[in-house]
C-alpha cells in the first residue's frame, strides 16, 4: 500500500514533498541500488537478460520495420522503372519474414518479462514496479505490436492502389 | 520559504564537510569575471542561459516576421508589404522559428537543466557546448546580415529547387542562407551528440534507464534524430550550394540531375524536423504533469515507448509532404499507412497525461493550464494532420492555408504551449523567483482564445481554395472576413505571447523567493538550490527511484551503497585542483570513472570566430577571407587540443588504472566520453555517405547513366591502400593495448605512410573518368562521394599526426592512447566506407 502526499501549493521549500512511504515494507532506507546482474544484501535481484535479447526485445520490432519500410519502397520503385510488372506480390510477401520476425521480438520480450515478473515480488522493498529490464521489455511488446502492425498495412497497399504512378502521352 | 538553501538531506553524515575543501571546489568551478572571463566561460549554466536569451530573441523576430505578414492580408489588395519583402518574410519566418527559435531553444533548456535532472555537474563536452552556442549565434546573425544588404533569401524556408537555383534566386540570397543555415545545423549536431552523451554516460549513480526523467528519455530520441534528420539537410545544402556556384549539376535536369532528389533531401530532415521539436515538448509534459497532478505518470514504459516509436516512425513519413509531385501510387500508400500510425504513439501519451490528471489531485497552476492548452491544440492538429495523411484529402488541399491552419495548430500546440508551460515550471529555478500566477493564468486564457481566432479560420480559407504563399488577394472570394479575423487574432496572440517578458521582469523585481523546490517535484534539478551555482552537485547523489525527492528518505548512500560511496571518494566535495565529474554504465547507472573536465577557455568562441570568417569567405569567393578563417579554425584546434596542467593534476591525483575499490581517470579507449564522441561522428559521417549514395541511386535512373563502365585503376589501387591501412591501424591499437611501444610507432607510421598514399589513386579514381561535374549529374555524384573520401582520410592523418606526436614525445601518457584509439576508429571506417564506395561505384555498373 502506498501513502502519497505531495502538494504543489504549499509545504516547506526544501528537497522534496512527503516521502513515499511503502506501509509494513522498510521502504527506501534499505532498498539497495537494484541492478539486474549485482546480488545485494540478501535481497535477489532481477533476473539478467542477455544484452543481445534485451536489444532485439527492445528495439528489434523498430528496426525491421525501418528495413522492411526502405525495401518495399525500393521494391516499387525497381519494379516500376525498370518496367518488370508492377512487383505487387513481392511487396505483399514481404509482410511474411518481417511480420512474423517483429511478431517474434514481442513474443521473446512477453517471456522474458514473464520470468522476471515471476520473481518480482522479493523485490517489494523498491519503490517501482520491475527493474530495468522489466520496463524495457514492456516497452519492446508495445513496440512489437505497433510495428507488426505497420509493416502488415504498408505491404497490403497495393491491394488498395495501383503500383506505378500513371503513364501519360 | 527559504531561499538558496540545501535540501533537508544536507543532514545526513554524507554530506559533512570540510568548509575550506567546499570554497576551494566553488572557486575551481567558479565563473571568471571581465569580458574576456564572459567569452571564456563554459560552464552549462551560464552558456545555457545565453542560449535561451538568445533564442527567445529570435523567437521575437520571427514572431515579429508573422504579424507584419498577417497584417499585408488583413485585407485584400493591400499594398503594404511589396511582394519580394513579403516573400522575404515569409522565408525567414519559417527559417527563423524551425532553426533559430525551436532547436536551439530545446538544446538550451535541456543544457541547463539536463545536468541537475541527472545528477552530474556538467555536461561531457563544455567546450562544445560552447562552440555551439557562439556558432549558432553567429550562423543566425549571418542569415540576418542579409537583410542589411538586401538581398534577404526568398525562396522560403524549404528552399524548392529550381526556385532557389542561381537561375531563379540570382544574388547572394539564397547564399546566405544556405551557408547560415548550414552553420547553424553544425551547431545544433554538435550539442545534439553532446546531450546524448551526458544522457547515456554521466548520470548519479543509481539511476538505470528505467529511472530516467521522461525528459532525458526524450532527449536521447530528439539527439539521435538529429543525427538521423540533420545530416541530410546539410548534405543537401551543400549539394545546392555546390549547384549555385556551378560547380555541379544535381538538379538541373538537362545535365541529368533532379529538382525532385532536394525535396527528398528536405523532407527526409523535414518531417522528422517537426518530431524533433516535438518530442523534447512532451518530455517537458511527461515532467510538469505528474508534479501538478500530485502523483507519478501513468504508463510510464508506454510513454518512453511511444517516444521512441515516434522517433523511427517519423523518417517514415516524409514523403508526405510530396503526395502531389507524381510518385507512385502504392508508394504513397507505405507513406500514407506510416502518416496515419503515428497516430497511436501520439495518442498513448495523451491519454496516459489524461489518466495521470484524472487519477490524481490536480492543482491548476499555470504550467498545468498550459499542457491542458497543449493537449486540446494539438489534439485538433493530430486530427487535421490524420486529413492530410490521407492521400485523396491531401491533394484537395495541398499548399491551401488549411495546411498553414494544421501545421501551426501541432507546431504552436505540440511545442509552444509546452515551452510556456516549461518556462512557467523551470523559470523559478532560474531565476529563484517565482513569477505571478495571476498574469500567468491572464496570458494562458489570452493566447489559448487568440491562437484559435489566429487559426482557426485559416482551415475555412484552405478549404475555400485560399493558396499559401500568396501576398494578396482579390476582393469578394469569400476570404476578406476570416482573413481580418485571423490577422485580429494574430495580433492578439503576438501579444499575448510576449506577455511572459512582463511577468519575468516583474517576478525579477517583486516576486516571491522560490526556494529550492517551489512545486513540490519528485527529480533531481529541484535538489540544488535556486538558481543553482557553477558548481553544481558537490555531493553527488544516489537514485533509487524515478522521483527521488519524492520517495528516498535520503539522497546519500544506504549501507549497502558504501563500497560505490568509497568509490566517488575523490568526488565527494573535490577533487579540489580540477574539475571532476562521475562516469556511469550506460544501462545501470554505476560508476565506472571519473573524468576531468576543462575549465574556461576562450577557444571555443575563436573557432567560432574562424567558423564564421571562413563562411564568409565561401559566400564571397574571397581566399583572402577564406585563408584567415582557416588559420583561425587550426590555431584555435591546437590551443584547444593542447594538453593543460588540470590534465597532469587529474592524472597525477587518480591514475589512469582501475584497482580494487578505486575509479580509474576516463583519459582512453571506450571508457572515455572522447571515444563516444568519436562514434557519434562516424555516425554523422556515415549518414552523410549515406546520403550521397542514395542521391546517387536516385539520379541513377537519369538518361545516360552511368555514361560507360568507370575505368577501375585507380580505385583498385585505393581500395588495396585501404585494406592495408585497416591492417596497420589494427597492428598500432593492439600495440596500445599491450603496451608495445614498438609495434605501436611502427604501426602508427606504416598507417600515416599508407593514408597518405591512399589520396592519390582515390583522386586519380575521380580524374581517371574525365568527367565535368558541372556537365553531369554523373560525374557530381560521383565527385562528392570520392571528395568525402578524400576528406576521411584527411580526418584520419590528422589524427595519426597526434598520436604520433605522443608516442614519439611521451609514449606513457595516457592521452596518447586516447588519441591513438581515435585514429583506430577512424581507420576502419575508412576501410570501411572505402570497400562499399569502391563496391557502388566500380562494381555495381559493370553489372547493370
Amino acid at each position: 500500500m502506498v501513502r502519497r502526499a505531495r502538494d504543489p501549493d504549499g509545504g516547506p521549500a526544501r528537497g522534496g514533498g512527503e516521502r513515499e512511504t511503502h506501509v509494513g515494507v522498510d521502504a527506501g532506507r534499505r532498498a539497495p541500488i537494484p541492478r539486474d546482474d549485482a546480488p545485494e544484501g540478501g535481497i535477489r535481484p532481477e533476473r539478467r537478460v542477455r544484452p543481445a535479447t534485451l536489444a532485439f526485445s527492445f528495439l528489434g520490432s523498430a528496426v525491421l520495420w525501418a528495413i522492411h519500410f526502405n525495401l518495399v519502397y525500393f521494391l516499387n520503385t525497381l519494379f516500376c522503372s525498370g518496367g518488370w510488372g508492377s512487383g505487387d506480390v513481392v511487396v505483399m510477401l514481404t509482410a511474411v519474414p518481417f511480420g512474423a520476425a517483429s511478431a517474434a521480438s514481442g513474443i521473446v520480450a512477453y517471456r522474458k518479462w514473464r520470468e522476471l515478473r515471476a520473481g518480482r515480488s522479493l523485490r517489494t522493498g523498491l519503490v517501482e514496479h520491475g527493474g530495468r529490464s522489466s520496463v524495457l521489455l514492456v516497452m519492446g511488446i508495445a513496440a512489437s505490436v505497433l510495428f507488426t502492425l505497420l509493416i502488415v498495412l504498408e505491404s497490403f497497399a497495393p491491394i488498395y492502389v495501383p503500383s506505378c504512378p500513371e503513364v501519360r502521352p | 520559504m527559504e531561499t538558496g538553501t540545501a535540501p533537508r538531506f544536507d543532514t545526513h553524515r554524507y554530506f559533512v564537510v570540510d568548509e575550506e575543501r567546499s570554497r576551494e571546489f566553488e572557486r575551481v568551478w567558479g565563473a571568471a569575471g571581465g569580458i574576456l572571463g564572459y567569452l571564456r566561460e563554459i560552464n552549462n549554466i551560464p552558456i545555457a542561459q545565453r542560449y535561451i536569451f538568445a533564442s527567445f530573441a529570435f523567437f521575437l523576430v520571427g514572431g515579429a516576421f508573422a504579424l507584419l505578414m498577417r497584417t499585408q492580408l488583413a485585407v485584400p489588395e493591400n499594398d503594404f508589404l511589396d511582394p519580394r519583402t513579403y516573400n522575404q518574410l515569409f522565408t525567414m519566418h519559417g527559417t527563423t522559428m524551425m532553426f533559430l527559435f525551436v532547436i536551439p531553444f530545446i538544446e538550451a533548456v535541456a543544457n541547463y537543466f539536463l545536468p541537475l535532472m541527472l545528477g552530474t555537474r556538467d555536461l561531457p563536452f563544455p567546450r562544445m557546448t560552447t562552440l555551439a552556442l557562439w556558432t549558432y549565434i553567429w550562423g543566425g546573425l549571418f542569415i540576418f546580415t542579409s537583410f542589411l544588404f538586401g538581398v534577404a533569401p526568398e525562396a522560403g524556408w524549404f528552399a524548392y529547387v529550381p526556385l532557389s537555383n542561381r537561375e531563379f534566386s540570382p544574388g547572394l540570397g539564397m547564399d546566405f542562407w544556405d551557408i547560415g543555415l548550414s552553420v547553424a545545423e553544425i551547431a545544433a549536431m554538435g550539442a545534439g551528440a553532446e546531450l546524448l552523451i551526458a544522457v547515456l554516460r554521466m548520470r548519479a549513480p543509481g539511476q538505470a534507464l528505467h529511472r530516467l526523467p521522461i525528459f532525458a528519455w526524450a532527449m536521447i530520441v530528439f539527439a539521435f534524430m538529429i543525427i538521423f534528420a540533420f545530416t541530410p539537410l546539410i548534405v543537401g545544402t551543400l549539394m545546392l550550394e555546390l549547384d549555385r556556384k556551378a560547380l555541379t549539376s544535381f538538379f538541373v535536369p538537362e545535365n541529368g540531375g533532379d529538382p525532385l532528389l532536394w525535396q527528398h533531401l528536405f523532407w527526409f530532415f523535414g518531417h522528422p524536423e517537426v518530431y524533433i521539436m516535438f518530442i523534447p515538448a512532451l518530455g517537458m509534459v511527461s515532467q510538469i504533469v505528474p508534479v501538478f497532478a500530485r502523483r507519478p505518470l501513468v504508463g510510464y514504459p508506454l510513454i518512453v515507448m511511444a517516444l521512441v516509436a515516434i522517433g523511427f516512425i517519423s523518417f517514415g513519413l516524409w514523403v508526405h509532404h510530396m503526395f502531389a509531385t507524381g510518385l507512385s501510387p502504392t508508394a504513397l500508400g507505405f507513406f500514407a499507412a506510416a502518416s496515419l500510425l503515428i497516430a497511436i504513439p501520439s495518442g498513448v501519451q495523451i491519454f496516459s497525461w489524461i489518466a495521470t490528471i484524472w487519477t490524481g489531485r490536480p492543482v491548476w497552476k499555470t504550467p498545468l493550464l498550459f499542457v491542458a492548452g497543449f493537449i486540446l491544440i494539438f489534439v485538433m492538429g493530430g486530427v487535421t494532420g490524420t486529413m492530410v495523411g490521407s492521400v485523396p484529402f491531401d491533394l484537395q488541399v495541398h499548399d491551401s492555408f488549411f495546411v498553414v491552419a494544421h501545421f501551426h495548430y501541432v507546431l504552436i500546440g505540440g511545442v509552444v504551449f509546452p515551452f510556456y508551460a516549461m518556462l512557467y515550471y523551470w523559470l523559478p529555478k532560474v531565476t529563484g523567483r517565482l513569477l505571478s500566477e495571476r498574469l500567468g493564468k491572464w496570458q494562458f486564457w489570452m493566447m489559448l482564445i487568440s491562437f484559435n481566432v489566429a487559426f482557426f479560420p485559416m482551415h475555412f480559407l484552405g478549404l475555400l481554395g485560399m493558396p499559401r504563399r500568396v501576398y494578396t488577394y482579390e476582393a469578394g472570394l469569400g476570404w476578406d472576413t476570416l482573413n481580418l479575423v485571423s490577422t485580429i487574432g494574430a495580433w492578439a496572440f503576438g501579444l499575448s505571447a510576449a506577455l511572459i517578458v512582463v511577468n519575468v521582469v516583474w517576478s525579477l523585481k517583486r516576486g516571491k523567493p522560490a526556494g529550492a523546490n517551489p512545486w513540490n517535484a519528485g527529480t533531481l534539478e529541484w535538489w540544488e538550490p535556486s538558481p543553482p551555482p557553477n558548481a553544481q552537485f558537490k555531493f553527488i547523489p544516489f537514485v533509487r527511484s524515478r522521483e527521488p525527492l519524492w520517495d528516498q528518505e535520503t539522497l546519500g548512500p544506504l549501507p549497502e551503497e558504501e563500497h560505490e560511496e568509497r568509490l566517488m571518494e575523490p568526488l565527494r566535495s573535490a577533487p579540489t585542483r580540477w574539475r571532476g565529474a562521475l562516469v556511469v554504465s550506460v544501462l545501470d547507472a554505476r560508476p565506472i570513472a571519473i573524468v576531468q573536465m576543462p575549465r574556461s577557455t576562450i577557444w571555443p568562441f575563436v573557432m567560432s570566430v574562424g567558423f564564421v570568417v571562413t563562411f564568409a569567405g565561401l559566400l564571397l569567393e574571397n581566399l583572402w577571407i577564406l585563408g584567415p578563417g582557416l588559420a583561425i579554425i587550426g590555431i584555435s584546434i591546437i590551443g584547444w587540443f593542447w594538453p593543460d596542467k588540470d590534465q597532469d593534476a587529474a592524472i597525477e591525483e587518480i591514475g589512469t588504472e582501475p584497482g580494487p575499490g578505486k575509479l580509474p581517470l576516463a583519459v582512453a579507449g571506450p571508457i572515455s566520453n572522447g571515444w563516444w564522441a568519436m562514434l557519434v561522428f562516424l555516425l554523422v559521417m556515415a549518414t552523410a555517405l549515406a546520403t550521397f549514395i542514395a542521391s546517387y541511386f536516385y539520379l541513377g535512373d537519369g538518361p545516360g547513366w552511368p555514361p560507360v563502365a568507370p575505368p577501375a585503376r585507380s580505385a583498385t589501387l585505393a581500395t588495396l591502400a585501404a585494406a592495408l591501412l585497416a591492417a596497420t591501424t589494427y597492428l598500432f591499437a593492439r600495440g596500445v593495448r599491450r603496451k608495445n611501444l614498438r609495434a605501436r610507432r611502427i604501426g602508427l607510421i606504416a598507417t600515416t605512410a599508407l593514408a597518405l598514399a591512399f589520396l592519390f589513386p582515390a583522386y586519380g579514381a575521380w580524374t581517371e573518368l574525365g568527367l565535368r561535374a558541372r556537365e553531369s549529374a554523373y560525374a557530381s555524384a560521383v565527385v562528392t562521394i570520392l571528395g568525402f573520401e578524400w576528406l576521411m582520410a584527411l580526418v584520419m592523418l590528422v589524427l595519426l599526426g597526434g598520436a604520433i606526436a605522443w608516442a614519439f614525445t611521451k609514449p606513457k601518457d595516457p592521452r596518447g592512447d586516447g588519441i591513438a584509439f581515435l585514429a583506430e576508429l577512424q581507420g576502419y571506417f575508412l576501410a570501411a566506407s572505402w570497400a562499399v564506395v569502391f563496391v557502388i561505384l566500380y562494381l555495381l555498373p559493370r553489372l547493370w
